[in-house]
């Protein structure tokens, strides 16, 4: 029994959580020249990064560069419109791992970035988290026998699969479980 | 429950940290030469942050993104080291004061002195709770899980007389007698050594 009742998803600015968030690629364009990063970029061969290089680079780069104005970013493909689009349309059964293991997260960052979607993203992110929240708890209506989201709820609708998780919604699933499950053994023993 | 601490991989971490210090360290040196041989009087700042000269933006720029790539490399090894202490945390309320041999050997020097600290820290914090007459102190690690039943049966240690839990019914409390009663009712008694809970 866990019972130093975890919080389930604490990313603060230390956590591992928030370095794996950041780690993922983004499209930027870098407006001055590099001086001795050209090997961020092998096809080019320089030892400098020239100006206007279109180059993919991690979020935690492009976050520096663009606050220096050093560079400029455009949203990567799997935030973009067309994943918007089918977010909006049914969030429940999109794979948000397939699109990013961190979505939530690393959306929170590409929202402060200042591309042209951020206010988009911004504004899908808490409402794509609502409805899958809905089903996720749904999912686990039946504690007792249910080791995965995948059993289950046949006849009442389709559930979400574990693998389709991102990290929040899966410590949020395992720690509500595991609190489940530990107040059903302690109702037990009386 | 703790894994070995990953030497290599921090060493090698701050090893690159050095390099790209070092490499920031000559470029910067170099830009502030340059700035001295062209005679120019405003200072390296404003070099670094103008737009006239491309040339030294672009080394501005370079030297920028490495001090970028040094502080990302300290926040991996902060978040790594931070998030094994909060294991190491975790442990003692649930290992108790003195960790198993397996877990000694996974941790290093400086994990083992963060260890003993806090165990001093928690234990004086245990003791001050309950500081008032020869009370020794209160184990917060000890009950750790909700009591497995609402009314306990306890001895009555020392002559106390009449005692009036919450139901009404007053109950007197000789030397040597069983009671039993709701645990809750049971906890100001404890703390004063009046009584002592039998356990089955």
């Amino acid at each position: 029994m866990n019972f130093l009742a975890p919080i389930a998803y604490a990313p603060h600015p230390l956590s591992l959580e928030e370095i794996s968030a950041t780690q993922i690629k983004i499209p930027c364009r870098t407006m001055v020249e590099l001086k001795g990063f050209g090997y961020l970029d092998p096809s080019l061969g320089v030892t400098d990064l020239p100006a206007q290089t279109e180059l993919e680079l991690p979020l935690w780069t492009v976050r520096a560069l663009v606050k220096k104005g050093y560079a400029t970013v455009r949203v990567p493909h799997k935030y973009g419109g067309r994943y918007r689009d089918i977010l909006k349309a049914d969030p429940t059964v999109v794979d948000l791992n397939r699109i990013s293991p961190h979505f939530y997260q690393t959306g929170l960052h590409l929202a402060w970035l200042p591309t042209k979607d951020s206010e988009e993203i911004a504004e899908i992110l808490p409402e794509v988290f609502k409805e899958r929240l809905l089903k996720l708890s749904d999912s686990y209506g039946y504690v007792q026998g249910l080791r995965s989201a995948d059993e289950g709820g046949n006849d009442s609708g389709t559930v979400i699969k574990d693998s389709h998780l991102d990290t929040l919604e899966k410590s949020l699933l395992e720690s509500s479980k595991k609190g489940a499950q530990a107040m059903a053994m302690y109702f037990m023993r009386r | 429950m703790m894994y070995a601490a990953w030497e290599n991989g921090v060493r090698q971490v701050l090893d690159e940290m050095q390099l790209l210090f070092d490499q920031n360290q000559k470029d910067y040196n170099r830009i502030g030469q340059k700035v001295n041989q062209n005679d120019v009087t405003e200072n390296l700042d404003v070099t670094m942050n103008s737009s006239t000269s491309t040339g030294a933006q672009g080394e501005a720029a370079g030297v920028y993104l490495r001090h970028t790539a040094l502080e990302r490399n300290k926040d991996c090894l902060l978040a790594y080291m931070s998030t094994r202490l909060e294991r190491i945390r975790d442990l003692r309320w649930i290992k108790g004061s003195v960790l198993p041999e397996a877990d000694q050997n996974n941790m290093t020097e400086q994990e083992l002195q963060y260890f003993t600290d806090y165990n001093k820290i928690l234990a004086n914090y245990m003791r001050d709770i309950g500081v008032d007459g020869d009370f020794d102190g209160l184990d917060l690690t000890e009950h750790m899980e909700p009591p497995k039943s609402h009314m306990v049966y306890f001895k009555v240690l020392k002559e106390y007389g009449e005692f009036e839990p919450e139901d009404g019914k007053i109950i007197v409390l000789r030397k040597n007698c069983v009671h039993h009663l709701p645990k809750y009712q049971c906890e100001t008694l404890i703390r004063q050594g009046v009584i002592e809970i039998l356990t089955e």
